[in-house]
Protein backbone atom coordinates (compact mmCIF):
# COMPACT_ATOMS: atom_id res chain seq x y z
CA UNK A 1 0.00 0.00 0.00
CA UNK A 2 1.25 2.96 -1.08
CA UNK A 3 0.93 6.32 1.94
CA UNK A 4 3.27 9.31 1.33
CA UNK A 5 2.08 12.74 1.90
CA UNK A 6 4.01 14.25 -1.19
CA UNK A 7 1.79 11.90 -2.96
CA UNK A 8 -1.24 13.80 -1.70
CA UNK A 9 0.39 16.96 -2.37
CA UNK A 10 0.73 15.69 -6.39
CA UNK A 11 -3.04 14.79 -6.14
CA UNK A 12 -3.78 18.02 -3.82
CA UNK A 13 -2.03 20.12 -7.01
CA UNK A 14 -4.37 18.11 -9.45
CA UNK A 15 -7.71 19.06 -7.81
CA UNK A 16 -6.96 22.98 -7.92
CA UNK A 17 -7.52 22.68 -12.11
CA UNK A 18 -11.20 23.66 -12.30
CA UNK A 19 -12.19 20.72 -14.17
CA UNK A 20 -10.50 17.69 -12.12
CA UNK A 21 -13.51 16.75 -10.04
CA UNK A 22 -11.40 14.11 -7.88
CA UNK A 23 -8.73 12.37 -8.42
CA UNK A 24 -6.68 9.61 -6.54
CA UNK A 25 -3.98 6.98 -6.57
CA UNK A 26 -5.67 3.30 -6.73
CA UNK A 27 -5.70 -0.07 -7.16
CA UNK A 28 -8.90 -2.49 -7.04
CA UNK A 29 -10.77 -2.22 -4.66
CA UNK A 30 -8.59 -0.17 -3.10
CA UNK A 31 -7.90 3.64 -3.00
CA UNK A 32 -4.45 3.90 -2.05
CA UNK A 33 -3.91 7.63 -1.66
CA UNK A 34 -6.66 10.16 -1.18
CA UNK A 35 -5.64 14.30 -1.62
CA UNK A 36 -4.95 15.71 1.86
CA UNK A 37 -8.85 16.57 3.07
CA UNK A 38 -9.64 13.43 1.72
CA UNK A 39 -13.06 13.37 -0.56
CA UNK A 40 -13.65 16.66 1.43
CA UNK A 41 -11.63 18.12 -1.41
CA UNK A 42 -13.42 16.58 -4.39
CA UNK A 43 -15.80 19.12 -6.30
CA UNK A 44 -19.29 18.89 -4.74
CA UNK A 45 -20.62 17.82 -8.45
CA UNK A 46 -18.77 13.87 -8.17
CA UNK A 47 -21.43 13.20 -5.10
CA UNK A 48 -24.30 12.40 -6.89
CA UNK A 49 -22.39 10.09 -9.55
CA UNK A 50 -19.60 8.81 -6.93
CA UNK A 51 -20.85 5.86 -5.72
CA UNK A 52 -21.13 4.55 -9.52
CA UNK A 53 -18.02 5.78 -11.18
CA UNK A 54 -16.48 3.84 -8.07
CA UNK A 55 -18.05 0.64 -8.70
CA UNK A 56 -17.05 0.79 -12.53
CA UNK A 57 -13.18 1.85 -11.33
CA UNK A 58 -13.00 -1.42 -9.70
CA UNK A 59 -14.07 -3.24 -13.06
CA UNK A 60 -11.82 -1.01 -15.10
CA UNK A 61 -8.80 -2.11 -12.22
CA UNK A 62 -9.89 -6.10 -13.32
CA UNK A 63 -8.08 -5.21 -16.74
CA UNK A 64 -5.11 -3.01 -15.45
CA UNK A 65 -4.34 -5.94 -13.39
CA UNK A 66 -4.27 -8.22 -16.24
CA UNK A 67 -2.28 -6.43 -18.52
CA UNK A 68 -0.08 -3.58 -16.60
CA UNK A 69 2.96 -5.71 -16.41
CA UNK A 70 2.06 -6.22 -20.72
CA UNK A 71 2.66 -1.82 -21.00
CA UNK A 72 -0.77 -1.19 -20.50
CA UNK A 73 -0.28 2.60 -20.10
CA UNK A 74 -3.85 4.41 -19.86
CA UNK A 75 -7.42 3.50 -20.02
CA UNK A 76 -10.18 5.93 -19.75
CA UNK A 77 -14.06 5.44 -19.60
CA UNK A 78 -16.78 8.06 -19.98
CA UNK A 79 -20.07 7.22 -17.60
CA UNK A 80 -23.19 10.19 -18.16
CA UNK A 81 -21.65 13.50 -18.05
CA UNK A 82 -18.09 12.59 -16.46
CA UNK A 83 -14.46 10.90 -18.03
CA UNK A 84 -12.45 8.64 -15.55
CA UNK A 85 -8.80 8.59 -16.76
CA UNK A 86 -6.63 6.25 -15.51
CA UNK A 87 -2.30 6.43 -15.86
CA UNK A 88 -1.17 3.38 -14.40
CA UNK A 89 1.97 3.26 -12.46
CA UNK A 90 4.29 1.09 -14.19
CA UNK A 91 4.95 -2.33 -12.87
CA UNK A 92 2.37 -1.86 -10.34
CA UNK A 93 -1.55 -2.51 -10.41
CA UNK A 94 -1.84 1.15 -9.61
CA UNK A 95 -3.17 4.08 -11.61
CA UNK A 96 -3.53 7.51 -10.87
CA UNK A 97 -7.21 8.12 -11.81
CA UNK A 98 -8.78 12.00 -12.22
CA UNK A 99 -13.00 12.28 -13.05
CA UNK A 100 -13.54 14.93 -15.80
CA UNK A 101 -16.65 16.36 -17.22
CA UNK A 102 -17.30 14.80 -20.47
CA UNK A 103 -16.77 18.41 -22.45
CA UNK A 104 -13.69 19.44 -20.22
CA UNK A 105 -10.46 19.63 -22.66
CA UNK A 106 -9.23 16.48 -22.10
CA UNK A 107 -5.83 16.91 -24.04
CA UNK A 108 -4.63 19.92 -22.15
CA UNK A 109 -5.71 17.95 -18.59
CA UNK A 110 -4.00 14.75 -19.71
CA UNK A 111 -0.49 16.64 -20.10
CA UNK A 112 -0.81 17.69 -16.06
CA UNK A 113 -1.93 14.45 -15.76
CA UNK A 114 1.26 13.09 -17.36
CA UNK A 115 3.30 15.51 -15.05
CA UNK A 116 1.27 14.21 -12.08
CA UNK A 117 2.19 10.46 -13.11
CA UNK A 118 5.65 11.18 -13.63
CA UNK A 119 6.03 13.41 -9.97
CA UNK A 120 4.28 10.48 -8.27
CA UNK A 121 6.97 7.80 -9.91
CA UNK A 122 9.72 9.93 -8.94
CA UNK A 123 8.31 9.92 -5.10
CA UNK A 124 7.78 5.85 -4.86
CA UNK A 125 11.56 5.82 -6.20
CA UNK A 126 12.74 7.50 -3.86
CA UNK A 127 10.41 5.69 -1.22
CA UNK A 128 12.46 2.44 -2.59
CA UNK B 1 29.80 34.20 -27.57
CA UNK B 2 30.20 34.83 -23.69
CA UNK B 3 28.90 37.86 -23.15
CA UNK B 4 25.63 36.22 -24.39
CA UNK B 5 23.40 34.84 -20.84
CA UNK B 6 20.04 33.83 -21.66
CA UNK B 7 18.01 31.43 -19.72
CA UNK B 8 14.33 29.68 -19.50
CA UNK B 9 12.89 29.08 -16.32
CA UNK B 10 9.45 27.90 -14.77
CA UNK B 11 7.05 27.85 -12.12
CA UNK B 12 4.84 25.67 -10.38
CA UNK B 13 3.61 27.87 -7.77
CA UNK B 14 0.47 28.78 -7.55
CA UNK B 15 0.46 32.05 -5.07
CA UNK B 16 1.77 35.19 -7.01
CA UNK B 17 4.72 35.72 -4.54
CA UNK B 18 6.87 32.61 -4.43
CA UNK B 19 5.68 32.71 -8.54
CA UNK B 20 7.69 35.86 -9.03
CA UNK B 21 10.34 35.09 -6.11
CA UNK B 22 11.17 31.52 -7.92
CA UNK B 23 11.27 32.97 -11.50
CA UNK B 24 13.54 36.24 -9.94
CA UNK B 25 15.56 33.76 -7.81
CA UNK B 26 16.74 32.02 -10.81
CA UNK B 27 17.89 34.81 -13.23
CA UNK B 28 19.59 36.21 -10.21
CA UNK B 29 21.16 32.42 -9.74
CA UNK B 30 22.52 33.09 -13.60
CA UNK B 31 23.25 36.89 -13.00
CA UNK B 32 21.29 37.39 -15.48
CA UNK B 33 20.35 41.70 -15.96
CA UNK B 34 18.17 40.96 -18.51
CA UNK B 35 17.55 43.02 -21.15
CA UNK B 36 14.00 42.11 -21.80
CA UNK B 37 11.69 39.32 -20.34
CA UNK B 38 9.23 37.18 -22.09
CA UNK B 39 6.69 35.93 -19.65
CA UNK B 40 4.06 33.31 -20.19
CA UNK B 41 1.41 32.26 -17.70
CA UNK B 42 -1.60 30.17 -18.76
CA UNK B 43 -5.24 31.16 -17.41
CA UNK B 44 -4.80 29.56 -13.73
CA UNK B 45 -3.17 32.67 -13.03
CA UNK B 46 -5.80 35.24 -14.05
CA UNK B 47 -5.82 36.68 -10.35
CA UNK B 48 -2.31 36.89 -9.72
CA UNK B 49 -1.26 38.27 -12.80
CA UNK B 50 -0.95 41.98 -10.92
CA UNK B 51 1.25 40.64 -8.38
CA UNK B 52 3.27 39.08 -10.64
CA UNK B 53 4.22 41.59 -13.24
CA UNK B 54 5.10 43.94 -10.71
CA UNK B 55 7.16 41.71 -8.71
CA UNK B 56 8.83 41.20 -11.05
CA UNK B 57 9.20 44.43 -12.70
CA UNK B 58 10.12 45.70 -9.46
CA UNK B 59 13.15 43.72 -9.56
CA UNK B 60 14.19 43.98 -12.93
CA UNK B 61 12.88 47.93 -13.35
CA UNK B 62 14.96 48.42 -16.37
CA UNK B 63 13.88 45.61 -18.16
CA UNK B 64 11.05 45.70 -21.01
CA UNK B 65 8.45 42.65 -19.98
CA UNK B 66 5.87 41.10 -22.54
CA UNK B 67 3.92 37.91 -23.17
CA UNK B 68 0.60 36.79 -22.45
CA UNK B 69 -1.84 33.91 -21.15
CA UNK B 70 -1.25 30.86 -23.40
CA UNK B 71 -2.61 27.11 -23.31
CA UNK B 72 0.67 25.60 -22.40
CA UNK B 73 4.30 25.66 -22.98
CA UNK B 74 7.05 23.34 -23.11
CA UNK B 75 10.74 23.89 -22.29
CA UNK B 76 13.97 22.39 -21.76
CA UNK B 77 12.53 21.14 -17.99
CA UNK B 78 9.07 19.86 -19.02
CA UNK B 79 5.79 20.44 -20.78
CA UNK B 80 3.22 22.05 -19.06
CA UNK B 81 -0.57 23.26 -19.07
CA UNK B 82 -0.67 24.96 -15.84
CA UNK B 83 2.19 27.58 -14.91
CA UNK B 84 4.26 30.14 -15.22
CA UNK B 85 6.91 30.58 -17.71
CA UNK B 86 9.64 33.41 -18.47
CA UNK B 87 12.43 33.90 -21.35
CA UNK B 88 15.11 36.52 -20.27
CA UNK B 89 18.17 37.63 -22.98
CA UNK B 90 21.32 39.70 -21.22
CA UNK B 91 23.51 40.76 -24.12
CA UNK B 92 25.24 44.28 -24.64
CA UNK B 93 25.23 44.05 -28.48
CA UNK B 94 21.30 44.03 -28.46
CA UNK B 95 18.91 47.10 -28.37
CA UNK B 96 15.60 46.24 -27.64
CA UNK B 97 12.19 48.56 -27.65
CA UNK B 98 8.56 47.59 -26.79
CA UNK B 99 5.24 49.38 -27.23
CA UNK B 100 1.87 48.85 -27.30
CA UNK B 101 -1.64 49.74 -28.92
CA UNK B 102 -5.22 49.54 -27.54
CA UNK B 103 -8.48 48.59 -29.02
CA UNK B 104 -6.81 46.29 -31.05
CA UNK B 105 -10.26 44.69 -32.27
CA UNK B 106 -12.05 48.21 -32.85
CA UNK B 107 -8.96 49.89 -35.10
CA UNK B 108 -5.99 47.69 -35.60
CA UNK B 109 -4.26 50.78 -37.93
CA UNK B 110 -4.53 52.89 -34.86
CA UNK B 111 -3.21 50.38 -32.37
CA UNK B 112 -0.04 49.80 -35.11
CA UNK B 113 0.50 53.40 -35.51
CA UNK B 114 0.34 54.01 -31.52
CA UNK B 115 3.30 51.14 -31.49
CA UNK B 116 4.94 52.60 -34.52
CA UNK B 117 5.07 55.56 -32.63
CA UNK B 118 6.45 54.30 -29.82
CA UNK B 119 8.94 51.70 -30.98
CA UNK B 120 12.08 53.57 -30.52
CA UNK B 121 15.51 52.06 -31.17
CA UNK B 122 18.16 54.53 -31.36
CA UNK B 123 21.79 52.43 -32.33
CA UNK B 124 19.90 50.11 -34.78
CA UNK B 125 22.03 47.06 -35.65
CA UNK B 126 22.16 45.12 -39.02
CA UNK B 127 19.37 42.29 -37.50
CA UNK B 128 16.31 43.94 -36.64
CA UNK B 129 12.77 41.58 -35.68
CA UNK B 130 9.89 42.08 -33.74
CA UNK B 131 7.54 39.67 -31.97
CA UNK B 132 4.22 40.74 -31.21
CA UNK B 133 1.18 39.47 -29.29
CA UNK B 134 -2.47 40.20 -29.21
CA UNK B 135 -5.58 38.91 -27.62
CA UNK B 136 -7.37 36.18 -29.76
CA UNK B 137 -11.01 35.93 -30.82
CA UNK B 138 -13.43 36.12 -27.59
CA UNK B 139 -16.84 34.57 -28.32
CA UNK B 140 -19.24 37.49 -28.02
CA UNK B 141 -21.71 37.97 -25.30
CA UNK B 142 -25.09 38.31 -26.67
CA UNK B 143 -27.91 39.40 -24.96
CA UNK B 144 -30.20 36.21 -23.79
CA UNK B 145 -27.75 34.10 -25.88
CA UNK B 146 -24.61 34.15 -23.56
CA UNK B 147 -20.87 33.10 -24.76
CA UNK B 148 -21.79 30.22 -27.33
CA UNK B 149 -19.54 28.88 -29.92
CA UNK B 150 -23.00 27.04 -31.12
CA UNK B 151 -26.39 28.11 -31.37
CA UNK B 152 -28.94 25.25 -33.07
CA UNK B 153 -31.77 27.98 -33.54
CA UNK B 154 -31.18 29.47 -37.12
CA UNK B 155 -33.48 32.30 -36.01
CA UNK B 156 -31.65 32.63 -33.35
CA UNK B 157 -28.36 32.00 -34.73
CA UNK B 158 -28.80 34.46 -38.13
CA UNK B 159 -29.82 37.35 -35.66
CA UNK B 160 -26.51 37.26 -33.67
CA UNK B 161 -24.74 37.11 -37.13
CA UNK B 162 -26.28 40.61 -37.77
CA UNK B 163 -24.34 41.53 -34.49
CA UNK B 164 -21.12 40.64 -35.46
CA UNK B 165 -19.71 44.02 -37.50
CA UNK B 166 -20.59 45.92 -33.84
CA UNK B 167 -18.75 43.07 -32.03
CA UNK B 168 -15.33 44.53 -33.17
CA UNK B 169 -16.38 48.36 -31.71
CA UNK B 170 -16.85 46.78 -28.39
CA UNK B 171 -13.56 44.82 -28.61
CA UNK B 172 -14.94 41.29 -28.88
CA UNK B 173 -15.39 38.78 -31.91
CA UNK B 174 -12.32 38.21 -34.23
CA UNK B 175 -9.05 38.75 -33.60
CA UNK B 176 -7.68 40.59 -36.99
CA UNK B 177 -4.83 39.02 -36.43
CA UNK B 178 -4.12 38.50 -40.19
CA UNK B 179 -4.36 42.37 -40.99
CA UNK B 180 -2.01 43.02 -38.07
CA UNK B 181 0.74 40.93 -39.35
CA UNK B 182 -0.08 42.27 -43.02
CA UNK B 183 -0.11 45.93 -42.02
CA UNK B 184 3.09 44.96 -39.53
CA UNK B 185 5.33 43.46 -42.51
CA UNK B 186 4.11 46.67 -44.71
CA UNK B 187 5.78 48.84 -42.15
CA UNK B 188 8.26 46.77 -41.32
CA UNK B 189 9.61 45.62 -44.52
CA UNK B 190 13.49 44.48 -43.31
CA UNK B 191 12.27 42.99 -40.09
CA UNK B 192 11.45 39.51 -39.45
CA UNK B 193 8.36 38.89 -37.26
CA UNK B 194 6.76 36.19 -35.48
CA UNK B 195 3.47 36.36 -33.52
CA UNK B 196 0.82 34.73 -31.37
CA UNK B 197 -2.66 35.52 -30.26
CA UNK B 198 -3.12 34.72 -26.48
CA UNK B 199 -5.60 32.93 -25.14
CA UNK B 200 -7.19 30.97 -22.10
CA UNK B 201 -7.69 27.33 -22.08
CA UNK B 202 -9.08 27.27 -25.26
CA UNK B 203 -12.90 28.23 -23.83
CA UNK B 204 -12.40 31.28 -26.15
CA UNK B 205 -13.56 33.77 -23.17
CA UNK B 206 -10.71 35.61 -22.10
CA UNK B 207 -7.03 36.61 -22.65
CA UNK B 208 -4.43 38.89 -21.21
CA UNK B 209 -1.36 40.41 -22.76
CA UNK B 210 1.65 41.58 -20.67
CA UNK B 211 3.02 44.82 -21.06
CA UNK B 212 5.73 45.63 -17.99
CA UNK B 213 3.85 45.86 -14.91
CA UNK B 214 0.59 45.88 -16.38
CA UNK B 215 -2.39 43.52 -18.27
CA UNK B 216 -4.67 43.71 -20.63
CA UNK B 217 -7.70 42.39 -22.80
CA UNK B 218 -7.53 44.33 -26.17
CA UNK B 219 -4.05 45.31 -26.91
CA UNK B 220 -1.15 44.61 -29.31
CA UNK B 221 2.12 44.41 -27.61
CA UNK B 222 5.17 44.51 -29.79
CA UNK B 223 8.77 43.91 -28.64
CA UNK B 224 11.78 45.04 -30.91
CA UNK B 225 15.64 43.78 -30.66
CA UNK B 226 17.99 45.21 -33.10
CA UNK B 227 21.47 42.97 -32.22
CA UNK B 228 24.05 42.23 -34.16
CA UNK B 229 23.48 38.65 -33.52
CA UNK B 230 22.17 36.53 -36.59
CA UNK B 231 18.47 35.70 -36.13
CA UNK B 232 16.54 33.08 -37.97
CA UNK B 233 12.87 32.87 -38.80
CA UNK B 234 11.45 29.78 -39.83
CA UNK B 235 7.88 27.79 -39.90
CA UNK B 236 6.07 24.69 -40.99
CA UNK B 237 2.61 23.29 -40.63
CA UNK B 238 0.65 19.90 -39.60
CA UNK B 239 -1.59 19.08 -42.21
CA UNK B 240 -2.09 17.59 -44.77
CA UNK B 241 -4.44 18.81 -48.27
CA UNK B 242 -7.71 16.51 -49.21
CA UNK B 243 -9.10 15.97 -52.63
CA UNK B 244 -12.12 16.62 -50.94
CA UNK B 245 -13.51 20.77 -50.77
CA UNK B 246 -16.30 23.10 -51.61
CA UNK B 247 -17.01 26.35 -52.90
CA UNK B 248 -18.06 29.46 -50.68
CA UNK B 249 -21.19 30.84 -52.90
CA UNK B 250 -22.38 33.84 -50.42
CA UNK B 251 -19.95 35.01 -47.46
CA UNK B 252 -20.66 38.17 -45.55
CA UNK B 253 -18.70 41.21 -46.68
CA UNK B 254 -15.88 41.31 -44.43
CA UNK B 255 -15.36 37.83 -45.41
CA UNK B 256 -15.87 36.16 -42.03
CA UNK B 257 -19.51 34.39 -42.41
CA UNK B 258 -20.12 31.95 -44.48
CA UNK B 259 -23.75 31.49 -45.58
CA UNK B 260 -24.09 29.16 -48.23
CA UNK B 261 -21.79 26.53 -49.63
CA UNK B 262 -22.11 25.45 -53.13
CA UNK B 263 -25.33 26.79 -53.32
CA UNK B 264 -26.81 25.36 -49.77
CA UNK B 265 -27.48 26.24 -46.19
CA UNK B 266 -23.69 26.35 -45.45
CA UNK B 267 -24.21 24.66 -41.60
CA UNK B 268 -26.21 21.86 -43.15
CA UNK B 269 -24.24 21.14 -45.99
CA UNK B 270 -21.00 20.92 -43.85
CA UNK B 271 -22.45 18.45 -41.94
CA UNK B 272 -23.52 16.42 -44.55
CA UNK B 273 -19.68 15.92 -45.33
CA UNK B 274 -19.38 14.10 -42.30
CA UNK B 275 -22.16 12.50 -42.90
CA UNK B 276 -23.71 14.15 -38.77
CA UNK B 277 -26.80 14.73 -37.88
CA UNK B 278 -27.35 17.66 -35.43
CA UNK B 279 -29.22 15.63 -32.82
CA UNK B 280 -27.62 16.34 -29.50
CA UNK B 281 -25.63 19.87 -28.92
CA UNK B 282 -23.09 18.48 -26.74
CA UNK B 283 -21.86 15.87 -29.94
CA UNK B 284 -22.09 18.70 -31.90
CA UNK B 285 -19.65 20.47 -29.42
CA UNK B 286 -17.83 17.62 -29.48
CA UNK B 287 -18.02 18.12 -33.67
CA UNK B 288 -17.37 21.68 -33.76
CA UNK B 289 -13.80 19.85 -31.59
CA UNK B 290 -13.35 17.45 -33.97
CA UNK B 291 -13.04 20.41 -36.31
CA UNK B 292 -9.33 21.34 -35.41
CA UNK B 293 -8.53 18.24 -36.67
CA UNK B 294 -10.35 18.44 -39.99
CA UNK B 295 -10.26 22.20 -41.41
CA UNK B 296 -10.93 23.59 -44.56
CA UNK B 297 -8.24 26.59 -46.21
CA UNK B 298 -7.20 28.33 -49.05
CA UNK B 299 -3.69 28.50 -50.54
CA UNK B 300 -1.29 32.09 -50.60
CA UNK B 301 1.55 32.29 -51.58
CA UNK B 302 2.61 29.20 -51.47
CA UNK B 303 1.16 28.43 -48.20
CA UNK B 304 -2.20 26.32 -47.19
CA UNK B 305 -3.86 29.08 -44.74
CA UNK B 306 -6.79 27.18 -42.42
CA UNK B 307 -9.90 28.83 -41.85
CA UNK B 308 -10.38 28.03 -38.29
CA UNK B 309 -14.30 27.94 -37.70
CA UNK B 310 -15.05 30.51 -34.65
CA UNK B 311 -18.89 28.99 -34.29
CA UNK B 312 -21.90 28.00 -35.64
CA UNK B 313 -24.42 30.22 -35.52
CA UNK B 314 -27.68 28.72 -36.85
CA UNK B 315 -26.75 28.33 -40.81
CA UNK B 316 -23.77 30.59 -40.47
CA UNK B 317 -19.93 29.28 -40.37
CA UNK B 318 -18.04 31.86 -38.50
CA UNK B 319 -14.56 32.26 -39.44
CA UNK B 320 -11.81 33.62 -37.20
CA UNK B 321 -10.09 34.77 -39.74
CA UNK B 322 -11.19 36.11 -43.77
CA UNK B 323 -11.73 33.55 -46.21
CA UNK B 324 -9.31 35.28 -48.73
CA UNK B 325 -10.95 32.69 -51.39
CA UNK B 326 -13.99 31.21 -52.13
CA UNK B 327 -12.38 27.77 -53.62
CA UNK B 328 -11.74 25.54 -50.07
CA UNK B 329 -10.05 22.60 -49.47
CA UNK B 330 -10.35 19.89 -46.66
CA UNK B 331 -7.57 19.77 -44.48
CA UNK B 332 -6.18 16.74 -42.28
CA UNK B 333 -4.48 17.47 -39.12
CA UNK B 334 -1.61 14.97 -38.91
CA UNK B 335 0.19 14.29 -35.82
CA UNK B 336 2.72 12.06 -37.98
CA UNK B 337 3.58 14.81 -40.22
CA UNK B 338 3.51 17.37 -37.13
CA UNK B 339 6.35 15.27 -36.05
CA UNK B 340 8.44 14.69 -39.28
CA UNK B 341 7.86 18.71 -40.29
CA UNK B 342 9.07 19.53 -36.87
CA UNK B 343 11.46 17.34 -37.09
CA UNK B 344 12.84 18.34 -40.56
CA UNK B 345 12.58 22.18 -39.34
CA UNK B 346 15.37 21.82 -36.68
CA UNK B 347 17.93 19.60 -38.58
CA UNK B 348 17.47 23.24 -41.37
CA UNK B 349 18.45 24.84 -38.87
CA UNK B 350 22.39 25.74 -38.17
CA UNK B 351 23.16 24.63 -34.68
CA UNK B 352 26.10 26.24 -34.16
CA UNK B 353 25.19 29.73 -34.03
CA UNK B 354 22.10 29.53 -32.40
CA UNK B 355 21.60 30.34 -28.27
CA UNK B 356 18.14 30.26 -27.33
CA UNK B 357 14.84 29.42 -29.47
CA UNK B 358 11.43 30.97 -28.92
CA UNK B 359 8.85 29.41 -30.69
CA UNK B 360 5.21 30.06 -30.77
CA UNK B 361 3.25 26.83 -31.70
CA UNK B 362 -0.63 25.90 -32.19
CA UNK B 363 -2.45 25.13 -29.44
CA UNK B 364 -4.78 22.40 -30.80
CA UNK B 365 -1.18 20.35 -31.36
CA UNK B 366 -0.66 20.09 -26.77
CA UNK B 367 -4.80 19.30 -27.28
CA UNK B 368 -3.98 16.66 -29.66
CA UNK B 369 -1.18 14.90 -28.27
CA UNK B 370 -1.98 15.43 -24.43
CA UNK B 371 0.22 13.46 -22.49
CA UNK B 372 1.90 12.29 -25.75
CA UNK B 373 3.42 15.89 -25.78
CA UNK B 374 6.22 15.11 -24.41
CA UNK B 375 7.14 13.10 -27.64
CA UNK B 376 7.30 16.27 -29.39
CA UNK B 377 9.47 17.81 -26.61
CA UNK B 378 12.08 15.10 -27.05
CA UNK B 379 12.38 16.31 -30.58
CA UNK B 380 13.56 19.59 -29.58
CA UNK B 381 15.22 17.70 -26.02
CA UNK B 382 17.35 15.75 -28.94
CA UNK B 383 18.28 18.69 -31.55
CA UNK B 384 18.80 21.62 -28.51
CA UNK B 385 20.59 20.01 -26.10
CA UNK B 386 22.38 22.50 -23.79
CA UNK B 387 20.74 25.50 -25.74
CA UNK B 388 17.26 27.05 -24.06
CA UNK B 389 14.48 26.83 -25.73
CA UNK B 390 10.62 27.29 -25.02
CA UNK B 391 7.62 26.75 -26.88
CA UNK B 392 4.10 28.57 -26.09
CA UNK B 393 1.12 27.27 -27.47
CA UNK B 394 -1.35 29.91 -28.59
CA UNK B 395 -4.40 30.56 -30.72
CA UNK B 396 -2.52 31.43 -33.98
CA UNK B 397 0.52 31.86 -35.02
CA UNK B 398 1.98 35.05 -37.27
CA UNK B 399 4.79 34.84 -39.47
CA UNK B 400 6.24 37.43 -41.42
CA UNK B 401 10.01 36.83 -43.57
CA UNK B 402 11.47 38.74 -46.55
CA UNK B 403 11.44 35.87 -48.02
CA UNK B 404 8.01 34.52 -48.14
CA UNK B 405 5.59 37.41 -47.10
CA UNK B 406 3.33 37.26 -44.30
CA UNK B 407 0.96 35.04 -43.16
CA UNK B 408 -1.25 34.35 -39.81
CA UNK B 409 -1.50 30.97 -40.00
CA UNK B 410 -3.28 28.22 -37.58
CA UNK B 411 -2.01 24.73 -36.93
CA UNK B 412 1.65 25.69 -37.37
CA UNK B 413 4.98 26.40 -35.23
CA UNK B 414 7.34 29.27 -36.16
CA UNK B 415 10.40 29.11 -34.92
CA UNK B 416 12.95 32.16 -34.04
CA UNK B 417 16.48 31.37 -33.26
CA UNK B 418 19.26 33.49 -32.44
Amino acid sequence: MIMSDPIASVLDDLLKLDDILACMVARQNMISVMPTDGTDSFKPEINKIWDIIHRAMDDVFNVIREYSQAGLGEMEFRLQDYEALFYILPDTENALVSIIPALANKGLLEVEMENARRQILDLMDFKT
Amino acid sequence: MDDFKTSVEISRKWKSSRVASEIIQKFKNKNLNPKVILLFTTIHYEKELKNILSSIKSEFPKSPLLGGTVSGFITNEGCFTRGVTALAIDYPNMEVSVAIGHNIKRNPKKAIDNCKENLQIEKKYDNNFLLEFLPTAVIPNIPTVGQKVIISSEKVGNNAVKLLPRMSYLNMGYDRADEIIEQLSQEYKNHGIIGGCTMDDNKMLRSYQFFNENFFKNSLCILEISSDIKYNIKGTTAFEVLDKGFEITNISKDKHTIKEINNKKAKTTFLDFFNWKETDLSDLYHFYRRIFYYPFGFQKNNKWHTCMMGGLWGENIILSVKAEDNNMKFLSLSTGKLLNNTKNLLENLNKENIHVCFSIACETFIETLGDKIYSYKDLFSNYFTDIPYLIVFMAGESIYTIDEGHHHLYESINLLTM
